[in-house]
């Protein structure tokens, strides 16, 4: 797969993510389609886009774990409820920054 | 106890890595404290070199010794009149020749010098090579390569600190003569890196301010979220340790109520202060912030703050006590001290549950239109207030250099460390402040009656219950504001405890004044502290109490008329 398909992929995912949260979060909505626009002008304008967006939505799925985690012990040991963060799926965009890794060149 | 035998001063530009090159030096054993009689935040510490004890200040980081900015001033006047005993100059080998600026102004003050020439990694990924031995010829000072973060050359380092030169260089143009050197020792190759391509989106011109909004939004639930089982876990200790010390008798009800509530209610914010502080340094030290504060400035500028604001702006949203410890990030002393004052207004998450219990009583139908115009409310007083402070009060022009520095990848230890070194700050200054009021209020709540209405508080809100009669609030609320001093969380729980039914009390208009008021009123207790801590001064945590208070009357006295003759009269 090459990255702009990647990113078009990616850019898919994201929206959807998207539609998913708009009934739970307002401003979890409006960063996962902040990554989805940064995703469809990665497939457009190339290389940096993409991997800004994958820093981007990995950063956020991690912050999303991370939240998913608390609510578990505050539920488990203080009021509270636990929550799913649909954040969390933003690992796949691991796969790019893998490529990174692996020697992409500019 | 070994006398001290050395003192090093640290000095260079902002972002070269001397705070991490203290930290490898002094294995992390450094103290954050404040410069004398200023808020400039001062890091120093020991380390055992060859047996002898040296001491090392980090000095401000600046540009230059021309004494225009408190920064300067404050560096200059450290190397003049402190007359360290060796001056180690750290210069980002990734720009050389603007280095060399400040170091060319430090060879005129002919103190000993060595030069650790830092991030000699970053330079060599960017194919820059600098002939070290040539430097060290033309500057005549030990010149010693160095990865900080790695704690590699430190060794080196250490030694030639015990062998210092005094540069006695001769040069007319300093700017020229920099040019010079660098011409003389940089061999330069470029070589564009992976992450160098990012500055494209991140300043972008349509997607770099919702990428910025995303990442404060991500900041802020690191900051609130994911800090919150240890809020709860510090909460339920301290309730815990208060149940049990009981308040059977006076001291002990001292004890439970006023001093552990007092301290409980400071440390109850360690955790969101320290993920906050891990958040925003890992932030600056990966090289986004600059990016941030580049993209926000100018939208800030009109309103006489710049880029760096932005942030302890959008973190007051959730507390205002991180909030303004985060305005350590600005440079420029005037828009700082413009942040901390404004920040109040930004309406912290604490005030919520007034907002939700008065909104649903009142607006039912458009409770989240309510809530949301004073929020907006919030943020429209706080930038117009910022306008009118930079006029006035903080006249002149913001300084707002900022170097781009290069993306890294942060060490977590050093992270770790400095987080350490100014939640330190932070318990050492504010919690002394809070304590000592905690115990006053307990007081003033418990005497002469525990019952809220019979106590000297419940007296004090009899007494300027007429101060509010415009805007027709009863004793009984005028108590739950001042209750709200301490935090606004207990002005619901006051009204709880005092009010039987709101709609006894209040009409509609009202009820939205009185929201208004208590999103403008005061900064509560801990706020006050951190701001008395931030500003140094007492006139200037007094002017944020006046100044809030005024405008929260004049604008609830107005909003609850004007509602009153459109609406429900």
């Amino acid at each position: 797969m090459n990255d702009k398909t990647m990113s078009l992929a990616l850019a898919l995912i994201f929206m959807a993510l998207a539609v998913l949260e708009a009934r739970n979060s307002v401003l979890n909505t409006f960063v996962l389609l902040t990554i989805a626009a940064t995703y469809f002008k990665g497939a457009k304008k190339g290389y940096a886009y993409m991997i800004a967006a994958s820093l981007i939505a990995v950063c956020f799925a991690a912050v999303s774990g991370l939240s998913m985690l608390a609510s578990v012990i505050n539920a488990t040991f203080f009021e509270g409820q636990k929550s799913f963060e649909v954040g969390i799926v933003g690992f796949v965009s691991l796969i790019p920054l893998l490529k990174l890794r692996r020697g992409h060149t500019l | 106890m070994q006398k001290t035998a050395m003192r090093v001063a640290m000095v260079g530009n902002p972002n070269v890595g001397k705070t991490a090159l203290l930290n490898a030096i002094t294995g992390g054993s450094f103290e954050v404290g404040n410069f004398p009689g200023t808020t400039v935040e001062k890091k120093e510490g020991k380390a055992k070199i060859k047996g002898v004890e040296v001491d090392f200040v980090d000095l401000p980081g600046i540009y230059s010794l021309e004494a225009y900015s408190l920064d300067e001033k404050i560096a200059r006047d450290y190397l003049v009149n402190e007359k360290p005993d060796v001056v180690l100059n750290v210069i980002d080998a990734t720009n050389l020749e603007r280095n060399l600026y400040l170091t060319l102004q430090v060879c005129k003050l002919r103190i000993p010098m060595v030069i650790a020439l830092n991030m000699v990694d970053e330079a060599k990924k960017r194919g820059i090579e600098i002939d070290v031995k040539k430097l060290q010829e033309i500057l005549g000072v030990p010149v010693v390569e160095t990865v900080a973060v790695e704690s590699k050359g430190i060794d080196k380092l250490k030694n030639a600190i015990f062998n210092p030169s005094v540069c006695r260089i001769e040069f007319e143009n300093r700017q020229k003569f920099a040019e010079q050197i660098a011409e003389q020792v940089v061999r330069k190759t470029e070589k564009l890196t992976h992450l160098d391509v990012l500055d494209e989106v991140f300043t972008d011109s349509i997607l770099g301010i919702p990428i910025f909004f995303s990442v404060m939004w991500m900041l802020f639930r690191f900051t609130y979220d994911v800090a919150s089982p240890f809020v709860n876990a510090i909460d339920l200790l301290f309730s815990t340790i208060s149940d049990a010390v009981g308040d059977g008798s006076v001291i002990a009800s001292l004890i439970s109520h006023g001093v552990i509530k007092g301290v409980g209610s400071v440390l109850v914010f360690v955790p969101n202060i320290a993920f906050l502080f891990i958040a925003l340094a890992f932030m600056e030290l990966s090289g986004y912030m600059a990016r941030a504060a580049f993209i926000m400035d100018r939208t800030m500028s009109r309103f006489g703050l710049n880029g760096r604001a932005v942030i302890p702006l959008i973190m007051g949203f959730g507390c205002n006590v991180p909030a303004i410890m985060a305005t350590r990030a600005i440079d420029d002393r005037k828009v700082r001290l413009t942040t901390i004052l404004v920040n109040p207004f930004m309406s912290c998450s604490a005030r919520l549950p007034i907002y939700i219990l008065f909104a649903g009583t009142f607006f039912p139908s458009m409770a989240s239109a309510a809530i949301m115009s004073l929020y907006m409310l919030g943020v429209l007083l706080a930038l117009v207030s910022a306008f009118f402070l930079r006029r006035f009060a903080f006249k002149g022009e913001a300084e707002f250099i900022m170097e781009i520095p290069p993306y890294r990848v942060p060490k977590f230890s050093a992270i770790a460390k400095l987080t350490w070194s100014r939640v330190k700050h932070f318990l050492e200054k504010a919690g002394t402040i809070i304590l000592a009021m905690s115990v006053v209020i307990w007081f003033l709540t418990n005497y002469p009656s525990s019952t809220v209405g019979e106590s000297y508080a419940g007296m004090i809100g009899k007494v300027l219950e007429p101060l509010f009669a415009p805007m027709h609030w009863s004793w009984e609320l005028v108590v739950a504001l001042i209750m709200g001093f301490v935090a606004k969380e207990v002005v619901v729980e006051t009204i709880g405890i005092t009010v039987g039914d709101l709609h006894s009390l209040l009409t509609p208009a009202q009820a939205f004044g009185f929201m208004i008021f208590s999103l403008l009123y005061m900064p509560c207790l801990a706020t006050l502290a951190v701001i008395r801590s931030e500003t140094g001064s007492w006139k200037w945590t007094a002017f944020a109490v006046g100044y809030s208070f005024m405008l929260a009357y004049v604008m609830a006295f107005l909003l609850t008329e004007t509602l009153s003759l459109r609406w429900w009269e």
